[in-house]
């Protein structure tokens, strides 16, 4: 953090991806557990244009924020929020790393990253290899969410640099 | 520039095409499941904290069969009905209530288990 802007700066995207993540918990998908996880697309954002630190700060926030707020904190949910959250976050930084590819391929194997570490942890709860057959489907509309939030992280990034502090 | 989309295309085509295969799978491995178990009897075991809690051969109630699964971790007590077509999750505390939505687990389901992770108990289609 160099100047009191940039705290400002990323308390506001904190902010920002508390809210989108509050607020998408309340929208009714077709299968059971399925998010569209419009939340990443703040970190997603940040991991381009802010980097490593801020965007793990900004990760472990809104995940620790949302815990408390719904409830869940040191829950099996929470872990399972936690261990996709940073799965998608290692995945994400490094494939942005490339620079061949494109915001919505990184975003998708964000996505992908994201629902395969909720399973991992699942099964170390439930300890039934039955979990891992849930992954196909859940993987197809993260698929799907990833391709939607890699499009609106790309929108957002051409406009970053205007509307940063 | 070109190079660069075209690259980026085939990437998501094969992710997608991963994703589908694994997706149709899933229905290869539900149908060999069915096909293969045909001469033996489904039973559903709950399962809670990773222990046989009871095993039921459903085909065989005649009536619905209510199983109440009392715990002092519990906010409330968690209800799993099962009856001649299988078994499903009725009631539980946890907040999203995914278990109940999976629905009913028997021959026929794409799943063969229902997890509730709140409560560390899971149905699960076994044959014997």
């Amino acid at each position: 953090m160099k100047s009191i802007k940039d705290v400002i700066n990323t308390s506001l995207l904190l902010a920002i991806s508390v809210v989108v993540a509050y607020v998408e918990s309340f929208i009714p998908l077709p299968i059971p557990g399925v998010r569209l996880g419009f939340a990443n697309v703040i970190i997603l954002l940040v991991i381009y244009e802010e980097g490593f630190t801020k965007s793990l700060i900004i990760l472990l926030l809104r995940i620790l924020i949302m815990g408390f707020i719904k409830g869940s904190f040191l829950t099996p949910i929470w872990y399972m929020s936690l261990s996709g959250g940073i799965l998608s976050f290692i995945f994400m930084f490094l494939f942005s790393k490339i620079k061949i590819l494109h915001t919505i391929v990184v975003s998708v194997f964000g996505s992908l990253a994201h629902v395969t570490g909720q399973i991992i942890v699942a099964y170390f709860f439930v300890s039934s290899h039955g979990v891992f057959y849930y992954l196909p489907i859940i993987a197809i509309t993260a698929l799907g969410t990833g391709i939607l939030s890699g499009f609106i992280c790309t929108l957002l990034r051409k406009r970053y640099k205007q509307i940063r502090l | 520039m070109k190079k660069k989309v075209i690259i980026n295309v085939i990437i998501l085509t094969c992710v997608l095409l991963i994703v589908i295969g694994s997706v149709l799978g899933l229905f290869i491995i539900r149908n060999n499941r069915i096909n293969n178990n045909k001469d033996k009897i489904p039973f559903v075991a709950i399962i809670k904290d990773n222990k046989v809690y009871e095993e039921i051969e459903y085909k065989k109630l005649t009536e619905k069969k209510e199983i109440i699964i009392s715990d002092p971790k519990f906010e409330e007590d968690v209800v799993i009905i099962v009856y001649e077509n299988g078994a499903f999750f009725e009631s539980s505390f946890c907040p999203d209530k995914l278990c109940i939505k999976r629905g009913v687990i028997n021959e026929e389901s794409l799943f063969t288990f229902s997890t509730c992770i709140y409560a560390n108990i899971t149905i699960e289609l076994r044959y014997r």
